[in-house]
């Protein structure tokens, strides 16, 4: 069985190298032509990423992992194929397509310390499906002509105005499983099935550039969900083991659980971007019950629920002139989100010896913004230094005092508690060095509850080759939001090679 | 006998007088190095005259066997007599008919061809005409090489951006285009190369009435049309030597109420081609104008001969013919106290309102780069259809010894067919990622 697994483990390393070197024997980073006009092009990375854990593993962190260890070895490889089939004139409208493959391998459950290869060993199935992935990524067809726009296929769609945090970007689901809140926002999202169009209107009354857009992912046949990490994984969130059946329930496959949505976006006054939209998704959290069940061993078990929620939230975004800088600003309304009232939930942990229920409730969440680039020549003398500022709140009109949040308290032995009104500032800063070539960051996202993550990164590139490393620190108690993955503060390294 | 003779005589004087005539037409160059400089005192700026006295650049010097005063698009030449007295410039420096006092609603070819050097508003008024020179060839789509080079490292890497531009003023065409937010024109870059840096995307709406532009920016790591300041115009261009507002046929791509303008004289400098012949462009079927490079073994790069005869550093075009043309010498003061450049002096063509130089410096007044242009003055067979082309231009930064040029020879066309909904916010969208 080992030698089997090893066997795996050198063909996906031989697959990976055979790619590298074919990309190094072409010898340079740009799209490779298949034809003269350029309207056929291979295109993509190949990327190999290793994380050190920085903290040593507290309360419910499974397995215990030393300060040191490395809890991630992923190697991914994305390949794209675009194509110009034809190009728009006054009598014909423009397509292409878009084909993206993604093949994932990580190594930590192989080759990684033994906490995490006994992981593996305890749950073989699981963890083998779980580390690698061969995936049609992307596949969509574009269509252009006079005001219209559709995308056909398997895509990410985006609304919003919001970094770091999503606010009304909740279309797709999001992949928390292998990088969890330390890989890039856009790095975690799941392409769905989808169809989109635009309709240009022009100039409608005040608005210019008047614009629908909608979408839809069809519900009746088959709902992607966001995954849950396997126990005992890096990434999972801090949670004792569970004793019961644990099932997993996905929205049913039916028209009216389809993923779809409808946004108006225009101009006002030559300078207000603004949008409103609306539209249904599925909960990245599945909602949690404990159900009696008399066929089952134990006659108990969680279920987890992926439940439907509907979203109407508004944007606008302008330029002001006496500072400088671009203001942003986003609202939504969450209707009927669900919610964690432990009593409700899990009311057999209360004595009350019945099946749980999901409560919900409306909230509102809203987020200000401030884009400001700015020359600091002490610091760099030939490229802007760019601030990116926002401050995030969500608030509960109807609030139950109960409320918490989904996760363990390891010192109390309860449920990590959820306030009426929680907020968030969050800051990314960044320039570029020698010709675009060196990019430091630093990203912060502080809670004034008392916990702030930090990732400064700096990346290098020496085309093809890019190399990033990133250390992701957390401080403040453990009990509050970004606090909570406190023990899991890594570093990490990567080096991509670009075709 | 006699009579023989003296047709005989008479026939080869006139085949003599003929050979001399054409081969007195034809294009002649000549090389300019560090032995021989002096022949282009006061011909080019003075930091650039000094690459040529230190070797580092060897000047093919000569004539066009055309005059490019007259290879214009036909509204172009037209503009040149209908325009005269038509136009001023309000208080915004936007646009205004004389007659009227209001923005007029459709500018053919470009405004102002009568500029007098004892007009206050003059100096605007010439990079005016350089946007619409720009405007006046047409909706552009051109696949841009934007290469990397510095001296030591010579060529380093490139990025590949589709550029596109549609104008509603100057390009005759577009008369009948519906302009309601009052557009001068509109344009779009989006890096299709590197990996990762492809999606990347910024798009421009230039207004004619003087208000600042509007700028969304595209970041595929975010997969969202955002709004730009417009201060970052004069951020470094993908972390190029460039900035945004360099890339246009005068040297200047921003409002133009961002700067005072100020004539610094009149002179006569040398200006970069990319041939001594007009270079052919034929209409495809989707009725682009198509510039024809291929064959033609141009443009010859220095870095591709390795510092041979003729080459020097890395980013000069060996095989361009420079050309004396008289100019207008304009300088540019940036309004806005955190514009990343002082100073800036353009070199633009009298008669044909193109750029050949621009020469920066920073905030404190001293030099800092030096920006030029190879232009291609393109024309059809049948001698019908003109248009002016800014095939390559150098950016070098002396401070960073590094440069960054835009090569456009590959896929230039002009007279695309885009339309206003490409360069609506939906329509952004639809070309990123």
């Amino acid at each position: 069985m080992m030698k089997e697994e090893h066997m795996k483990a050198f063909g996906h390393c031989f697959m990976g190298t055979t790619l590298l070197l074919l990309v190094l024997m072409y010898g340079n980073a740009f799209a490779i032509s298949l034809d003269d006009e350029g309207t056929l092009e291979i295109t993509g990375k190949i990327q190999s990423r290793i994380s050190l854990r920085m903290s040593d593993s507290e309360g419910y962190t499974s397995p215990d992992t030393p300060v040191g260890h490395m809890v991630q070895q992923r190697n991914l490889a994305q390949i794209e194929l675009n194509q110009l089939l034809l190009r728009q004139s006054q009598d014909t409208p423009e397509v292409k397509y878009h084909i993206k493959g993604r093949f994932l391998y990580e190594g930590v459950y192989d080759y990684g310390p033994d906490e995490y290869q006994e992981t593996r060993e305890n749950n073989p199935d699981v963890i083998d499906e779980f580390k690698k992935d061969e995936d049609l990524w992307e596949c969509y067809l574009d269509y252009s002509k006079g005001p219209w726009f559709f995308r056909v296929g398997k895509q990410n769609l985006s609304w919003g105005e919001t970094d770091v945090y999503q606010l009304m970007d909740r279309i797709n689901p999001i992949d928390n499983t292998f990088g969890g809140a330390f890989e890039d926002l856009d790095d975690r999202r799941i392409p769905l099935w989808m169809m989109r169009g635009t309709y240009n209107f022009g100039n409608v009354g005040p608005v210019s550039s008047f614009t629908a857009e909608g979408f839809i992912n069809p519900g009746w046949s088959g709902q992607e969900v966001a995954p849950l990490s396997p126990y005992g994984t890096p990434y999972a969130y801090p949670s004792s083991a569970s004793s019961v059946l644990v099932r997993v329930h996905e929205p049913e496959e039916t028209f009216q659980n389809s993923r779809m949505g409808i946004r108006l976006q225009g101009v006002l006054a030559d300078n207000f971007n603004v949008s409103i939209a609306h539209y249904q998704t599925i909960c990245d959290t599945p909602s949690a019950i404990l159900t009696f069940d008399p066929t089952l061993t134990g006659y108990v078990a969680q279920d987890l629920t992926y439940e439907t929620e509907q979203v109407t939230g508004a944007t606008a975004s302008f330029y002001e002139s006496h500072i400088d800088a671009i203001v942003r600003a986003e609202a939504a309304w969450f209707w009927d989100e669900p919610v964690f009232i432990p009593e409700v939930n899990l009311p057999a942990l209360f004595g009350v010896y019945e099946t749980g229920k999901i409560p919900t409730t409306n909230m509102l969440r809203y987020m200000v913004g401030l884009d400001k680039s700015l020359w600091m020549r002490f610091i760099n003398d030939t490229s802007m230094i760019n601030c990116y500022f926002q401050y995030f709140a969500e608030y509960y009109p109807d609030y139950d005092d109960r409320q918490c949040l989904a996760v363990e308290d390891y010192s109390t032995g309860g449920f990590i508690e959820q306030k009426r009104y929680e907020q968030k500032v969050t800051l990314i800063t960044s320039t570029t060095y020698m010709s675009g070539t060196l990019t430091p960051q630093i990203v912060f996202a502080y809670d004034p509850r008392g916990a702030m993550m930090y990732i400064p990164s700096i990346e290098k590139s020496f085309h093809p080759w890019i190399f990033k490393i990133a250390y992701y620190g957390i401080v403040g108690d453990e009990d509050v939001s970004v606090g909570i993955l406190k023990d899991r503060q890594q570093l990490s390294m990567q080096a991509t090679v670009v075709f | 006998m006699k009579r023989y003779r003296i047709i005989e005589m008479s026939c080869l004087a006139i085949v003599m007088v003929l050979f001399l005539a054409t081969n007195g037409l034809a294009a002649k160059t000549e090389y300019i190095d560090k032995a021989n400089w002096e022949t282009l005192k006061d011909l080019m700026p003075e930091n650039s005259l000094k690459w040529v006295k230190s070797g580092d650049m060897v000047v093919r010097y000569g004539t066009l066997d055309y005059d490019p005063a007259k290879v214009m698009p036909e509204w172009v030449l037209e503009s040149k007599q209908e325009n005269i007295g038509k136009y001023k410039l309000d208080k915004n420096k936007a646009i205004i008919e004389v007659a009227t006092g209001k923005i007029p609603k459709f500018i053919k070819g470009i405004p102002f061809p009568d500029v007098k050097l004892t007009d206050p508003d003059g100096p605007a008024k010439v990079m005016w005409n350089t946007l619409y020179m720009r405007d006046a060839g047409g909706s552009l789509h051109n696949e841009l090489e934007v290469k990397f080079m510095g001296r030591k490292t010579g060529y380093e890497r490139s990025i590949w951006v589709d550029w596109y531009s549609k104008p509603y003023d100057a390009f005759e065409p577009a008369r009948s285009e519906a302009n309601p937010d009052d557009l001068e024109f509109a344009s779009q870059i989006v890096v299709r190369s590197p990996f990762d840096m492809a999606g990347t995307a910024m798009m421009t709406w230039r207004y004619r009435n003087g208000k600042e532009d509007m700028l969304y920016g595209y970041v595929p790591a975010i997969r969202r049309v955002r709004r730009m300041t417009p201060a970052a115009r004069s951020d470094a261009l993908f972390g190029s030597d460039y900035s945004q507002d360099d890339a246009s046929y005068g040297g200047y791509d921003g409002a133009i109420n961002y700067f005072t303008w100020k004539f610094m004289g009149e002179s006569e400098v040398i200006g970069a081609f990319v041939d001594t012949k007009t270079n052919l462009i034929t209409q495809n079927k989707l009725g682009q104008w198509v510039l024809q490079m291929k064959g033609k073994d141009l443009p010859q790069w220095s870095y591709e001969k390795k510092r041979e005869k003729n080459s020097a550093a890395p980013w000069f075009v060996d095989s361009a013919v420079w050309v004396k043309r008289p100019v207008w010498v304009i300088e540019g003061k940036p309004k806005d106290p955190y514009y990343n450049y002082g100073r800036q002096i353009m070199y633009i063509d009298k008669e044909t309102n193109l750029g050949y130089w621009k020469v920066i410096y920073d905030r404190t007044g001293n030099y800092w780069k030096t920006l030029w242009y190879h232009w291609a003055n393109g024309q059809d067979a049948g001698k019908a259809m003109n248009l002016n082309a800014m095939l390559i231009t150098t950016i070098v930064d002396e401070r960073a010894n590094h440069a960054t040029c835009q090569e456009g020879s590959k896929n230039y066309r002009a007279n695309s067919p885009l339309n206003s909904n490409q360069f609506s916010l939906g329509g952004f969208t639809a070309v990123c990622k």
